[in-house]
């Protein structure tokens, strides 16, 4: 192995090129390019051979609401980082509605659906178990489908906007609503239920939704439930997605 | 070893380049100029990372319609699941977002975004401690790919040209590559699995680098 003086023999680079070089061995070949140009062009080379390899996976079309997906996030996060004229909700269902481009499931559930209304419930073994982390600020949950919905899974966003958090689910393979039926995101807060926020879903059991909680309240999970109507202020419904406990 | 042209643009950024003039057809068409060439119209990579880190969401948008299916191909390839690899996706188009202000990578604007897409795929593999058999390429027998009409002439030229490169290794060389590149194992740890000694996989990895470079160098046109 070269050090920074010692130009890479041919077995390195190749190494290098197929990113096969520990952190340290790849560093000592970073700092010898500041000195060497004939190293330079040999590493460009070589970075071109694990180049094109990336290209050649065979072709697979992506989901067509990736996009949307997408631009949502970092719509939501440019958002967040600018800070709003706009109330965020206004701004999120703007930005949703603008780059839904044909994605009709994005159902955004009010802002309006304000946690003090939500009622707090008992407490029960709904709950499954403590998030490792606590949902703070910028973090990702996993929500995986449950018996009720096998190929279901979701993933919650939170993103924290001065002292409120924007939560933003987005689901899919979820089986199909019929109206008034809707989902019902839950969030569990010590011991006492709290409502998320309601959504439905388009073709793919896709649907999405956002709501805003206060930045200061600790969830130790979050799960699903398929209601009757947006009108429950408790589940009544099977619960169809749980939080994914990481350990 | 031959001296490499400054101005000699890598495979991929030539394929970026020309998939971008041969006219995507999921991409927008901007013809808001009648009769002026597409060469005119097209706007490069580089510049819509510039308007990206001016906060211009559009030109994401353009972006990953220009090359949101190979990150989403080649992050299936690795995961080997395409709902880990939606996530891959908007992760790295999220990435590639945050981090246009600091892009450095002129004229490997798509080898740029790919290694993002790599690396989260490979950070999604670990984490789900996925089997090395899950890594579905490359393999011998997938060098063929007719079903790909939509991806520009140019970008499914080189992909070919990668593919017989691929196909023309050594099944053992192919499998060192396959452990280590896109199943992300190290040096080592790809000794250990393929069980054979560390100098012996420096060597099949050393030689299939050789092989692919004398092939992807020499059959440029
Ligand atoms: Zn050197």
């Amino acid at each position: 192995m070269s050090g920074q003086d010692r130009c890479p023999d041919e077995e390195t680079v190749a190494l290098y090129a197929l990113d096969a070089l520990s952190p340290r061995e790849r560093e000592g070949i970073e700092a010898h390019l500041g000195a060497c140009l004939a190293c330079r062009a040999r590493l460009a080379r070589a970075r071109a051979v694990g180049d094109a390899l990336l290209v050649s996976a065979p072709r697979v079309e992506p989901p067509p609401d990736l996009e949307a997906r997408i631009l949502a996030e970092v719509r939501g996060e440019r958002l967040r980082r600018g800070g709003g004229r706009m109330r965020w909700w206004a701004a999120v269902a703007a930005a949703v509605l603008v780059g839904a481009n044909g994605w009709q499931a994005w159902r955004l559930a009010t802002a309006q659906r304000q946690l003090a209304k939500a009622q707090a419930l008992r407490r029960e073994a709904w709950a499954e178990g403590r998030l490792a982390a606590e949902l703070s600020g910028g973090e990702r949950v996993r929500l995986r489908g449950t018996a009720a919905a096998r190929d279901a899974s979701a993933t919650v966003r939170i993103v924290r906007q001065g002292n409120e958090r924007i939560v933003l689910l987005t689901a899919r393979g979820l089986p199909a609503v019929h109206a008034p039926e809707v989902y019902h995101l839950w969030l569990l807060h010590d011991g006492r239920r709290l409502s998320g926020g309601t959504f439905t879903v388009g073709s793919g059991g896709r649907g999405a939704m956002a709501a805003r909680i206060p930045a200061d309240v600790a969830f130790q999970a979050m799960g699903v439930t398929l209601e009757p109507s947006a009108a429950t202020v408790r589940p009544l419904g099977p619960k169809v997605l749980a939080a994914e406990l990481s350990s | 070893m031959a001296p490499m042209k400054e101005d000699d643009p890598p495979l991929m950024a030539r394929a970026r380049r020309d998939a971008a003039l041969g006219g995507d057809p999921v991409a927008p068409a901007r013809r808001d100029a009648p009769g002026e060439s597409a060469l005119a119209q097209a706007e490069s990579d580089d510049g819509l990372v510039a308007r990206m880190a001016d906060g211009d969401t559009e030109a994401l948008a353009e972006l990953y319609r220009r090359h949101g299916r190979a990150a989403y191909s080649l992050a299936v390839a690795i995961t080997g699941d395409g709902a880990a690899a939606e996530e891959v996706v908007q992760d790295a188009f999220v990435r590639a977002w945050r981090g246009a202000g600091a892009f450095e990578a002129q004229g490997r604007c798509l080898p740029w975004l790919l290694q993002i897409v790599r690396r989260l795929a490979l950070d999604e593999r670990r984490r789900r401690r996925r089997e090395l058999d899950t890594v579905a390429w490359p393999q011998e027998d997938l060098v063929d790919d007719g079903h790909q009409p939509e991806a520009a002439a140019e970008e499914r030229d080189v992909a070919v040209r990668v593919r017989r490169a691929i196909s023309s290794l050594t099944p053992e060389q192919r499998e060192a590559v396959r452990f280590v590149y896109f199943g992300g194992l190290s040096q080592s740890e790809a000794a250990r699995a393929l069980n054979i000694p560390l100098g012996t996989a420096k060597g099949r990895l050393r030689a299939a680098y050789e092989h692919l470079r004398s092939q992807l160098e020499a059959e440029r046109p």
